[in-house]
This record gives structure tokens, C-alpha cells and sequence, in this order.
């Protein structure tokens, strides 16, 4: 059974439809990437998946059924709208919401004190949250997130504010929180971190889901008949079943003719004793296919 | 769901109370309590003044001896009032000191109520009343005792209903109205602590942006009862230790003065008073919980705030009204009147015989009225809280389709 399912859901705001008819699982233990550009109507199948807006047609179940006191219990959630109590110490914070979650006090003390070592902020425990810098405060949030050690995580663009050190550590966790059966739903605007951890991704525009699968089948997909290639030399000028080149960052892109695979142009290239440091399937990013399927629904 | 509501309450207590700033705002009227009690006891000790007073009887009637008051002590203020045999010897105690001042009573008195005084300087008041209390006496020393106590104890204004002849008359009425007083001005000061603390606390969530992850952990209801009840909480221990001055007041009084304290207690009016006002401070938290969580800065809440502030303390405009005139329409609209009914009825009661069918209504309508703003807040804040920078229209509140519905 998913631990998500969005069944056909539509949400309006007076004449804007947010959220048009969307559909979509997420399995357990996976990364699941929720994009799209600003205003698409990501964060607010979030906040319907979370019970926080109720749905004008369609129905949402998670883990299991649909969301009541014991569910908001076993999941962690990162809203695109960050929020601390700033005039309280930063452990009394913590405490509080971890204690909303319904862990009691020990349990939670010894759990945090476990995070903010990890994090780094063990020394300011005693901080009121507004003594923070913004990066702390960010890494507060995700302990906050976290700690309850949720079946469930919603995560909205948690790499916001944070250096690349601890882009790194918070990515293993995600990782490690994943290995562990854990279910993340990430939304965010960084491709590259989408490409570097998420299993399956849906692309909403307009309120509308226009891409869902494997991260890998959705880049299949949208793949050119080209190869990128670095050789030692300069590449001959033609080359039998090459339509044109492109040089990209010290990289050329082969463009093939239509019916030429890849194979046979490695074959080529050997066969012409181009020596090649490098030989791949010119697969497109992600960026890439995000922006194309942007521009075609503007289109 | 009590769970939840007591981790949201006990967290906003504590949020409020554990803080230095909370311990200056409870201990400040405290000193100044403590100062101005210093500053009237210095003044009584320095003011009045005891030296003896004289008089010269040239009527030769004053027959009754001087009457001296029971108060002793360093604040005492009785006045020793000696008799001199002619003006010259009381003169020469004028000049000597012995005296503060000498009254000389003209032998015509009875007819003209002459007296003439002789002093160095100003005499102390109670000096004058002293001798007052000495002539007043001496004025229905004629009269049987018990009309002659009576003429001095003056009129006692007593208001009893027509329909309700049989009631209990009120004969400690000045007396009620002093103990309704008290939980008016105790029903004042709660609002006052409260609305500060209501208003800030949901508002506080949308400044902060801390609403998605609260409501994604317990229900609205659950967020809003506990905010109301935990800053309730904070009101109340504000309240004791304020009020723990005149309750150490009141039990000093019980053990000096037993039959004072038992011509002011009135259970009923007691248990009117501290119901009706415990519902109306549960309404008034519930709008301004309401209010707080529609708007986006505390500056412009605390405007509609006073506003409705104001119309909780209405009846201290029309006290004049409420004890003179007990059966007006206006009276009995205002001990009717939700917002009104707390420091309406009281006073009401301590002044005229009030109907149980008019305190069970005022009752009736102020659980509902608390019950249905609870309800409100809580809807309110569901349908404002993620509009984080817009203010929440009452067309916004109550259309179908919504933010936060």
C-alpha cells in the first residue's frame, strides 16, 4: 500500500484553480520530488495532503487513511513558510513541539540533545531562537522536523540558508532517514539535489500535473539523439553519422543522424582512432526537461 | 485532544510567566501600592494632630460628658476635648500650647448654633470633628436613646421593588455596593491583563510563522482552547498576587472586626459576580483571540481592542443610574447584556431585589455568547492563519470557499 495516495484533488481560491485534478503515490522509503515553478500549486497540495486546506473534490490517504490526531503524530513537516517561537531559548522551542508530537520529555531531550550535537548547536542551546543566524535557524527547523522520527516527512525547499557543508550533512540524513523506511516528499527548486536524491518526481504547472515516474524513465524520455564526448584532439570536422556538433564546456555534444545509435558511432570514433577520455548518452538535465515543460505549457 | 489542549495552555503560561519581564509587570503595582500606603500613613502621622481641645460652655447645658473614640495607637486620631470654667483660662491654654484650640459656645446656641473659636493656628480636622461629634450629642441629649442614635447615624437609602415587597431589604446596602465595587474594579483589572496577552498570542504565530508546523500537531481547536486557557492561567496568577493585598486586607478586617465582615458578605452576590465576570473574561478572551487571528499586527488589534474594551466597561458610565434609578429599562438591559451583565448586576443586586429569571437570563446568555466566541476563534484562526500578511474580512470569515477552511 502507498503511504500517499492523491486522488484526483482540485482546490480553487476564488476564480484561481490552485490544484486542477491531481493524482499521484508515493511509495514508503522513497524521495519523492514535488516541482514546479513558483505558484504552481505545490505547497498547496502539501497543505491539502496535510489536512491543513480541505480539497474541493478528490480525496487524499496517508499512511493509510485519511489524516486525524494519531497521523500529524508520525509526520514531520518543513513548511515553505519558516517559523520559530524567537523570544523563548532555542532547546525550550524544540522541547515544546517535540512534545506536540507526543514523545515525552526525556525521550525528547535525549533526542535533541543527539541532533544539536549534530548539527552544531549544542552551544546554543540556551539561545533565544532570534540570537540565531538564519542558516541556524534553518537547521533548528529541520531538527524540529525530524526529531519525533516520523514515518512521514514533507520537506519545502530545505536547503534554503544553508552552506554546502551542511547542504551535505542534511542530504545524508535524508538518506540515512530513507534507509531507515522512512518516506520524504521534498519540494524544491534546486534541480541538481532533486537529480541527487529523489527516486521519483511529479512536475505540477498550473495547478496541473504534467510529468510523473522514475526520475530515470522521465530523463529516458526526454533524451536527444546526441552523445556527449571529450576526446584528447580536436574532433574531425564530419564524422559518418554525426549531424552536427556542439561544444559545451570543454565537451561536444554529437548530434546524430536519425537512425545512427550510439553504439555504432562508438564503433565510428574507434574505427577513425579518436582517443576519448569520455563517451556518454547525452541525457538531459533536469533543469532541462523543467524548463522545456514549462515552456511548452506556456506555449 | 485534553492533552494536546493542556501542552498548548501550559506552554503559553509558561512562556509568559517564566520571564523577567512578566515578574517587573506583576511586581510594579505592588510597590507602588506598597509607597502610596507609606506615603498615606506618613501623611495621617504627620497631619493629625492630638493635642486637646477646650470649651467654654456659656449655655450651661452641655450636660453630656465627651464621648472619647476607641482608636488608639500611633494613627489615632481622637482628640482629647477638655472644659474650661471661662474664656480667659482656656485662652491661656491657647497661648501655653496645652490646647490645639478653644471653642467658645455662645450662650444663645440653641438658637443660633453659634460657637467661636480661638486658635494659634489652623486646627487639625479631626480636632473639628472632635468637637462636633461633642455638640451633635449634646443636641438630642433630649431625645430617647435609641432616636437619639438614629438622628446621628443619619438617612439610610433603601430600595425595594414593588412586585417584591416580601424581599429581603437591604439593610447593608452601602456596604454591597463597596463589596460590588470590588469585583467590579477585579473584573476591570482582568480584562485588562488579559486582552494584552489574548491579542498577541495568535498573532504572535502568524508573525512567526510557527502556525503550519502547530497545526500539523494538534487540531485548531486544540491550539485555541490551550491558548485561551494558558493566558487565561497567566491573568488569574496575575490577579492573585494583586489581589493578595486586599484579601491579607479583608482577613485583617475579619479579626479586628468580625461585624463588619458580616454585614458585607453576600454569598449570592458573590457567586453572581464571580460567575457572570469568570464567563464574560472567557467571551472577552474568545473575541480578542478572534480579533488576533484576523489581523496581521498587533498595533491594529489593540485598536479594535479598546473598542471592545470599552463596551465591557460601559456600565461604569451609567453607575450613577444603576444605584439610583435599579428598575430603568436601560439598568435592566445592561445586567441583560453579555458584555455588560458583569459589573451591571452586582451592583444591581447590592442596591434593589433582582429577579431570578433576570440573573438566570444574564447567566443564560453570557454561556452562550462565551460558547459561541470560542467557537469563532477557533474558526477565525482556521480561516486566517495562513494568510500571513492579509487582514481576514468578515465576508472572508463566513463565505463558502476559503483559505484554511
Amino acid at each position: 500500500m502507498s503511504v500517499i495516495e492523491v486522488n484526483q484533488i482540485s482546490k480553487s481560491f476564488g476564480s484561481m484553480k490552485a490544484v486542477d485534478d491531481v493524482s499521484f503515490s508515493v511509495e514508503r522509503g522513497e524521495i519523492f520530488g514535488l516541482l514546479g515553478p513558483n505558484g504552481a500549486g505545490k505547497t498547496t497540495s502539501i497543505r491539502i495532503m496535510l489536512d491543513i486546506y480541505k480539497p474541493d473534490s478528490g480525496t487524499v490517504s496517508l499512511l493509510g487513511g485519511a489524516v486525524n490526531e494519531d497521523t500529524k503524530k508520525r509526520i514531520g513537516y518543513l513548511p515553505e513558510e519558516r517559523g520559530l517561537y524567537q523570544d523563548i531559548p532555542l532547546e525550550t522551542c524544540l522541547l515544546y513541539l517535540a512534545s506536540l508530537k507526543g514523545i515525552s520529555r526525556p525521550e525528547a531531550r535525549e533526542r535533541l540533545q543527539q541532533y544539536l550535537e549534530r548539527f552544531d548547536l549544542a552551544q546554543y542551546r540556551k539561545k533565544k531562537v532570534k540570537e540565531l543566524s538564519k542558516g541556524m535557524q534553518q537547521k533548528a527547523q529541520l531538527i524540529a522536523t525530524l526529531i519525533h522520527q516520523p514515518d512521514l516527512i514533507f520537506i519545502d525547499e530545505p536547503f534554503t540558508a544553508l552552506d554546502p557543508v551542511n547542504t551535505q550533512m542534511v542530504k545524508d540524513i535524508f538518506r540515512q532517514e530513507r534507509e531507515r523506511g522512512v518516506t520524504i516528499v521534498m519540494c524544491t527548486h534546486q534541480m541538481h539535489q532533486v537529480e541527487a536524491l529523489c527516486d521519483r518526481i511529479a512536475l505540477i504547472n498550473r495547478g496541473q500535473l504534467v510529468l510523473y515516474g522514475k526520475l530515470a524513465d522521465i530523463r529516458r524520455q526526454y533524451a536527444t539523439q546526441a552523445v556527449m564526448v571529450r576526446s584528447l584532439l580536436p574532433l574531425p570536422a564530419a564524422l559518418p553519422g554525426v549531424a552536427s556538433q556542439e561544444v559545451q564546456n570543454g565537451e561536444t555534444r554529437l548530434h546524430l543522424v536519425e537512425g545512427v545509435t550510439a553504439d555504432q558511432l562508438l564503433h565510428t570514433l574507434v574505427a577513425h582512432n579518436i582517443s576519448l577520455e569520455r563517451f556518454a548518452v547525452a541525457a538531459p538535465s533536469l533543469e532541462e526537461i523543467f524548463i522545456q515543460v514549462v515552456n511548452e505549457e506556456a506555449n | 485532544m485534553l492533552a494536546g489542549i493542556w501542552k498548548v495552555a501550559r506552554f503559553e503560561y509558561r512562556r509568559v510567566v517564566f520571564r523577567k519581564r512578566f515578574l517587573l509587570v506583576l511586581l510594579t503595582p505592588l510597590l507602588i501600592l506598597l509607597f502610596s500606603a507609606l506615603a498615606g500613613f506618613a501623611s495621617v502621622a504627620f497631619l493629625v494632630n492630638t493635642t486637646p481641645i477646650g470649651y467654654v460652655d456659656l449655655t450651661g447645658k452641655l450636660i453630656l460628658p465627651v464621648v472619647q473614640t476607641e482608636d488608639t495607637g500611633r494613627f489615632s486620631q481622637s482628640v482629647a476635648v477638655l472644659p474650661f470654667a471661662d474664656e480667659a483660662s482656656g485662652r491661656a491654654a491657647v497661648e501655653d500650647e496645652h490646647i490645639q484650640a478653644l471653642y467658645v459656645v455662645a450662650p444663645d446656641y440653641f438658637q443660633t448654633g453659634q460657637v467661636r473659636m480661638v486658635a494659634k493656628r489652623v486646627p487639625s480636622e479631626n480636632a473639628g470633628n472632635a468637637m462636633e461629634r461633642f455638640l451633635r450629642r449634646n443636641l438630642v441629649a433630649d431625645q430617647p436613646p435609641d432616636t437619639a442614635e438614629r438622628l446621628l447615624a443619619g438617612p439610610i437609602i433603601r430600595f425595594i421593588r414593588q412586585d417584591q415587597l416580601t424581599g429581603r431589604p437591604n439593610e447593608q446596602g452601602f456596604l454591597k455596593i463597596i463589596l460590588a465595587a470590588v469585583f467590579s474594579f477585579l473584573f476591570l483589572i482582568i480584562l485588562s491583563i488579559t486582552s494584552g496577552y489574548m491579542l498577541t498570542a495568535v498573532i504572535d504565530e502568524k508573525t512567526n510563522r510557527t502556525v503550519e508546523i502547530l497545526i500539523t500537531s494538534v487540531s485548531s481547536m486544540q491550539l485555541m482552547t490551550g491558548k485561551i486557557l494558558g493566558n487565561l492561567a497567566v491573568g488569574v496568577t496575575q490577579l492573585l498576587v494583586w489581589g493578595s493585598v486586599p484579601i491579607l486586607g479583608v482577613s485583617l478586617a475579619a479579626v479586628l472586626s468580625p461585624a463588619l465582615v458580616n454585614a458585607i458578605w453576600d454569598g449570592s452576590l458573590i457567586f453572581v459576580s464571580l460567575g457572570l465576570s469568570a464567563l464574560a473574561v472567557l467571551l472577552f478572551a474568545a473575541l480578542l483571540t478572534a480579533l488576533g487571528a484576523s489581523v496581521t499586527e498587533s498595533r491594529e488589534a489593540q485598536q479594535v481592542s479598546a473598542i471592545m474594551t470599552l463596551l465591557f466597561i460601559l456600565p461604569v458610565f451609567f453607575m450613577q443610574q444603576i444605584m439610583l434609578q435599579p428598575h430603568s429599562a436601560l439598568v435592566m438591559i445592561l445586567s441583560i447584556l453579555p458584555p455588560t451583565a458583569p459589573m451591571t448586576m452586582p451592583v444591581l443586586m447590592a442596591v434593589t431585589q433582582v429577579p431570578v429569571w433576570q440573573i438566570g437570563l444574564s447567566f443564560g446568555l453570557l454561556t452562550l455568547s462565551a460558547a459561541g466566541a470560542l467557537w469563532l476563534a477557533s474558526y477565525a484562526f482556521r480561516r486566517g492563519m495562513l494568510q500571513y500578511d492579509k487582514r481576514l474580512h468578515l465576508r472572508d470569515l463566513f463565505q463558502r470557499k476559503g483559505r484554511g477552511q
